[in-house]
């Protein structure tokens, strides 16, 4: 279509009824207000000057090419450096997150560690306690044999308050020493509270007892379970099924079987109810009894010529 | 702070196979200091440590 083809469509928009030239100059009229509105709104922003020209910002400096080239290597350095940054952040993040976990740690094996050391400071005044009333009982010989069945009730406490839950364990202590007529049986000596009356009749035999084989051995000999076949145990001595473990201790010095005078025997509710080192409370315990004991024994005559009966350690 | 008397011992004892007080009671009050000044002080190190990072 050329130029006077377009003019003859014109003419015959013209002469359909005029409404085309019409909407034409609204549409022109519309746009020019609208371009004169967007001229003064960037006036008024100080955009451009009156001529319609834009004006530069004066603060920024123009800058060279090479200027600029240097301004975006240091701006992709920069970008650089901050990913680094970041990076060894995040590092620095993962290296607290640890030392935290190991502080907490650290704090919950203190926590464990002050227990355990609190429970040894109290069985410190436990082993002092013990000492004193010992010590009480050898220098006040006459108040010792009145009240005898006391004395050993508390001092056999002292020992018990140092073992681990008591009230699960139910721990009761009986201590027998060699008969003063058979050979092969050992005789109740004294007990802690807990027992019945019966504990006094029964007589531990020296083969086929737990206090038999620590007599005989001169050597602890701890049962985790009593049910065990294999253990040497007297198994009409448990019939009323109060206890499953049993640990029995030779009262005597060092490796010397001609000092055992008797054994401690402690009984444990559980299965394996004493850790290592409420066995070795229960040991010290017994050297500290020891000299009581021997002084009462000397003083019956239970024990002739010397401390124990050599025939039935043999 | 010292040692606690034989009767008192005794009275503990006694409440505590009851259970008329707890181990911890038991405890505290049988070695009443005793023995224990040094893990206490340096208990208070520890958590004077702990509350300053806290």
């Amino acid at each position: 279509m050329d130029f006077s083809g377009i003019l003859e469509f014109f003419e015959q928009l013209e002469a359909s009824g005029g409404w085309f030239y019409d909407f034409l100059s609204y549409f022109v009229a519309v746009g020019l207000v609208f371009l004169f509105i967007i001229y003064l709104l960037r006036l008024w922003r100080g955009e451009i000057n009156w001529l319609g020209q834009k004006i530069e910002d004066p603060n920024i400096p123009e800058l060279s090419l090479k200027e600029r080239e240097e301004l975006e290597s240091q701006i992709s350095k920069l970008i650089q450096e901050n990913e680094l940054l970041l990076k060894q952040v995040n590092k620095k993040d993962r290296m607290i997150q640890k030392l935290n976990k190991e502080i907490n740690e650290i704090k919950k094996l203190y926590i464990e560690l002050d227990e355990k050391y609190a429970d040894e400071t109290y069985t410190m005044s436990q082993i002092m306690y013990t000492a004193e009333e010992v010590a009480a009982a050898l220098v006040d010989e006459e108040n010792f044999l009145v009240n005898k069945d006391d004395i050993y009730d508390n001092v056999l406490d002292y020992l018990i308050n140092t073992l681990r839950d008591y009230r699960e364990k139910n721990p009761r202590i009986v201590i027998h020493i060699p008969h003063p007529e058979k050979e092969d049986v050992l005789v109740h000596y004294a007990h802690s509270g807990g027992h019945s009356h019966r504990i006094k009749e029964y007589e531990p035999p020296i083969y086929g007892s737990a206090a038999g084989r620590a007599w005989r051995n001169n050597e602890v000999y701890y049962i985790p379970d009593v049910e065990d076949s294999q253990a040497e145990y007297d198994r009409k001595m448990n019939s009323s099924k109060q206890y499953r473990s049993i640990l029995s201790v030779p009262l005597s010095i060092g490796q010397d079987k001609s000092t055992c005078i008797g054994v401690l025997s402690l009984t444990g509710k559980p299965v394996d109810a004493y850790e290592k080192i409420e066995i070795e409370r229960v040991v010290l315990f017994s050297k500290l009894l020891y000299p009581l004991i021997l002084m009462d024994i000397n003083r019956k005559g239970v024990i002739q010529d010397g401390f124990g009966s050599e025939k039935s350690k043999t | 702070m010292g040692l606690v008397p034989k009767k008192v011992r005794h009275e503990l004892n006694r409440l505590y196979r009851m259970g008329e007080i707890t181990k911890k009671q038991l405890m505290d009050q049988m070695r009443n200091g005793l023995f224990d000044h040094e893990r206490l002080a340096m208990k208070k190190k520890l958590e004077k440590i702990l509350g300053k990072e806290e």
